[in-house]
C-alpha cells in the first residue's frame, strides 16, 4: 500500500508533538504507583501519542481521497493579520480603533468584499459595540484614545 | 428532596424576572445564529461565556443552554430554504425539506420541524426531570476507579463517533489532555509545560481553545467563499404552513421514533444530536413501505431528525449534570461553565444545587415553548436574515469572538492564543483531524488526571483496580467494545471497496 503525504504529514504533528510531551515530563517527578508524580500522566500521553503517530502513517484510505493540502494563503494572512491587529492595538488603542483594524484587515480574505460596505461596517459596528460593552457591560477598556 | 420540592425551586429560579429574561436572550441568540449557516451553537456559546462571568451561575447556564436547543430548532430553517444545514445536526433535514420547499410546502416544512422540535425536547425535558435524579443517586457510588473508567469512555466514543479516522480523533483526545494539563499541578504545585510564561500559569482557557479551533478555523476556512446564498422563495403566511390531514397521519410515529433515537443518543456519552438525527432518518428510510418518497419531500425525513436532534439535545445534559461526564464539544463547554462559577459537576450537583439543576430543567420548559413562539409566527424575520451575505458576517463574528477572549481576563495574550489555536485548528481540518475530541480532552484531561491519582492511592497502587471494581469493568469493556468495533468497521470499509460511502 502506498503511503500518503498526508498521512506522513499528520503523522509527524503527532509524533514530534508527542516527543514535546515526554521532554517535559521527563522534567517532572513519576512518583511510585501508589504516589503517582506530576510527571507519570504526561509522560503516559507523550508516549501514547509517539505510538498513535506511528500507526497513522499506515492509517487507510480510499484511493479516491484526494491526497493533497491547499492552504488558502490569502484567507489566513488577512485574518491572522486583523486578529494580531487587534490584539496589539486593544490596550494601547481601545476598543474602536482595534475593532475597526480587525474587520478592515480581516474583510480582505474575500475577494468580494466591497470597499464601501468594509468601511460601513468597520465604523458603525465598533462603535455599537463599544457602547454595549463599555458603557453597557462595563467591561474595563477604553472606547478609543480619545 | 421530592420531585415536587425540586419543581418548586426551580419554577422560582425560572421564573424570576432574571431567570426569564436569560432564557429568552439564551433561546433568541440560538435561533439566531442556528438559522445562519456557517456559525454554530459551540463557537457562540464559547464567544458569550466569558461574558457570563459576572451573571449568577444559575442563569448563566439558564442562556448558554438555550442557545443549544435554541439553535437546533433555527438550524432547520436554512436547510429547508437554502439546502444548507444551518448548524451540523441539521443536515440531514436537507435531504427532504428543501424538495419539499421546491415543491411549494415550504411553509409546511418549516412548521412540522418546528412541532416536531417541540415534541422531542419536550420529551427530553421530561426525561432529564425524571432520570437524571434516579442516576446521580446511582452515581454517588462511584469511585475514583469508576469515574476513570467512565471518563475514559466517553473520550473514546466521542473520537469514535466523530467523522473520519478513528486513529486521528485519538490523537486529537491525546492532544486535548495534555493542554488540559498546562499550568499549576493541584498536588504538587508544580508548573508543568509553561514554559517560563505567567500567562499560561493558570492553564489554558477552554474558550481559548474553542473559539480558535472552531470560530476562528472556521472563518479562515470559509472567509473566501463568493456564492450568494439561493434563498428559495416562499409566500409564508400562515395559511400555507398549514399540513394536510396526510402530513398530519404520517408524522406522528416518525416524531416519537426519532425522539427515542434521539433521547438514547443523548444520554449515551461521547454521542450527540448529530449522529442521532441521522440514525433516525436511515431508521425512517428502513421502517418505511415506501422508501422512494424519501429524498423528495417525505415529511417523515423531515421530522423524524428534527425530533431526534432536539431530544438528543436535551438529553445531552443528563450524563453532564448527573456525572460531570460531557457527552459532546457543547457539553463539554457546559462543564466548563460549571467549573468556572466554582461549581463541581457530580452526582451532588442535584441535592446541593437544587436551583441549578432544577432551574435548568423548568427554563428548558419555558425556553421550548418561547421557541415555538419565536420560530413559528415570526419565521418572515429569521427568513430575511439568511440573505446576510457572508462577506459582513465573518468580520463582525471575529470581532466579538475577539472581544469575548480579550475579556476573559483583560488578556491581549490570549487573544494571540486564540489566534494559535485557530491557525493550527484550520490546518489540522485540512489534513482531516477532527477539533472536536480534543476540546473533551481538555476538559476531561485534568479530571481524569485526578481520578486517577486518587485511585491508585485507594487500591496501594495495584492497577487491577479498574478490573476488579464492576462498575469500572463495565465502562472499560464498554470501552474497549466501542475501539475494536469502529476500527474493524473502519478498516473493513477502507479496504474492501472505495464506493463505501458508510464509513463516515
Amino acid at each position: 500500500m502506498p503511503i500518503r503525504k498526508t498521512n506522513l504529514i499528520a503523522a509527524s504533528i503527532v509524533f514530534l508533538f508527542g516527543i514535546a510531551v515526554i521532554v517535559e515530563a521527563i522534567g517532572h517527578d513519576m512518583g511510585t504507583m501508589l504516589r503517582i508524580g506530576p510527571g507519570f500522566f504526561p509522560m503516559a500521553l507523550g508516549v501514547g501519542l509517539l505510538f498513535i503517530g506511528v500507526a497513522i502513517v499506515f492509517d487507510p484510505h480510499k484511493p479516491d481521497d484526494d491526497d493533497g493540502v491547499r492552504i488558502s494563503w490569502r484567507q489566513m494572512l488577512c485574518i491572522a493579520v486583523g486578529i494580531v491587529a487587534f490584539a496589539l492595538l486593544i490596550e494601547p488603542a481601545g476598543l474602536v480603533p482595534a475593532a475597526a483594524a480587525l474587520i478592515g484587515t480581516s474583510a480582505l480574505a474575500n475577494p468580494a468584499s466591497k470597499l464601501k460596505t468594509t468601511i460601513a461596517l468597520a465604523i458603525l459596528l465598533p462603535l455599537v459595540l463599544g457602547v454595549v460593552f463599555v458603557y453597557g457591560l462595563k467591561m474595563p477598556i477604553d472606547m478609543g484614545p480619545w | 428532596m421530592g420531585l415536587l420540592d425540586g419543581l418548586w425551586i426551580g419554577i422560582q429560579t425560572a421564573l424570576s424576572v432574571e431567570g426569564l429574561l436569560f432564557c429568552l436572550a439564551g433561546v433568541v441568540m440560538g435561533t439566531f445564529i442556528g438559522v445562519l449557516p456557517g456559525v454554530g451553537p459551540l463557537a457562540t456559546i464559547a464567544i458569550l461565556l466569558p461574558l457570563t462571568f459576572n451573571a449568577e451561575p444559575q442563569f448563566a447556564l439558564i442562556m448558554l443552554s438555550g442557545i443549544y436547543y435554541g439553535a437546533q430548532y433555527g438550524g432547520s430553517t436554512a436547510s429547508i430554504l437554502l439546502n444548507l444545514p444551518g448548524t451540523a445536526t441539521n443536515a440531514v433535514t436537507c435531504l427532504d425539506g428543501y424538495p419539499m420547499a421546491q415543491q411549494g410546502r415550504a411553509g409546511v416544512a418549516l412548521l412540522l420541524t418546528k412541532m416536531a422540535s417541540f415534541t422531542g425536547s419536550l420529551l427530553g425535558v421530561l426525561l432529564i426531570g425524571g432520570f437524571a435524579p434516579i442516576l446521580a443517586a446511582f452515581a454517588l457510588e462511584f469511585s475514583a476507579a469508576d469515574y476513570f473508567s467512565l471518563m475514559l469512555l466517553g473520550l473514546v466514543a466521542a473520537a469514535m463517533i466523530s467523522r473520519g479516522s478513528p486513529l486521528m480523533s485519538i490523537a486529537m483526545v491525546f492532544i486535548g489532555l495534555v493542554l488540559g494539563l498546562v499550568g499549576v499541578d493541584v498536588n504538587t504545585a508544580e508548573f508543568r509545560f509553561t514554559y517560563g510564561s505567567i500567562e499560561l500559569a493558570d492553564g489554558i482557557h477552554l474558550v481559548v481553545v474553542a473559539t480558535g479551533m472552531f470560530g476562528v478555523s472556521e472563518i479562515i476556512s470559509n472567509a473566501g467563499s463568493i456564492a450568494e446564498a439561493q434563498i428559495t422563495k416562499a409566500d409564508l403566511k400562515f395559511r400555507n404552513m398549514l399540513p394536510t390531514r396526510d402530513d398530519l397521519r404520517r408524522m406522528w410515529k416518525p416524531i416519537l421514533r426519532g425522539t427515542g433515537v434521539g433521547a438514547g443518543f443523548g444520554i449515551l456519552p461521547g454521542t450527540g444530536s448529530t449522529i442521532a438525527s441521522f440514525v433516525a432518518y436511515a431508521l425512517e428510510t428502513k421502517i418505511t413501505k415506501t422508501p422512494e418518497r424519501f429524498g423528495k419531500g417525505a415529511v417523515e425525513g423531515v421530522v423524524a431528525p428534527e425530533s431526534a436532534n432536539n431530544a438528543a439535545a436535551q438529553t445531552a445534559f443528563i450524563p453532564t449534570l448527573t456525572l460531570g461526564v460531557p457527552g459532546d464539544a457543547v457539553m463539554a463547554l457546559m462543564l466548563g461553565a460549571l467549573m468556572i462559577h466554582g461549581l463541581i459537576p457530580g452526582p451532588t450537583l442535584i441535592t446541593e444545587h437544587p436551583d441549578i439543576f432544577w432551574g435548568l430543567v423548568v427554563s428548558f420548559l419555558i425556553g421550548n415553548l418561547i421557541l415555538v413562539i419565536v420560530n413559528v409566527p415570526l419565521i418572515g424575520v429569521w427568513v430575511r436574515l439568511l440573505s446576510i451575505p457572508y462577506v459582513v458576517l465573518y468580520p463582525s463574528i471575529l470581532v466579538f469572538i475577539c472581544i469575548g477572549v480579550y475579556s476573559i481576563r483583560n488578556s491581549a495574550f490570549d487573544v494571540f492564543c486564540m489566534l494559535a489555536f485557530g491557525v493550527v485548528g484550520y490546518l489540522m481540518r485540512l489534513l482531516r483531524f477532527q477539533p472536536a475530541p480534543l476540546l473533551l480532552g481538555l476538559v476531561l484531561g485534568p479530571l481524569m488526571e485526578e481520578n486517577f491519582r486518587r485511585a491508585m492511592l485507594l487500591s496501594r497502587g495495584s492497577l487491577t483496580t479498574f478490573f476488579e471494581r464492576p462498575i469500572s469493568l463495565i465502562f472499560i469493556v464498554a470501552t474497549i467494545g466501542f475501539l475494536v468495533a469502529s476500527f474493524v468497521r473502519y478498516y473493513r470499509s477502507r479496504s474492501v471497496s472505495s464506493d463505501a460511502s458508510g464509513s463516515e
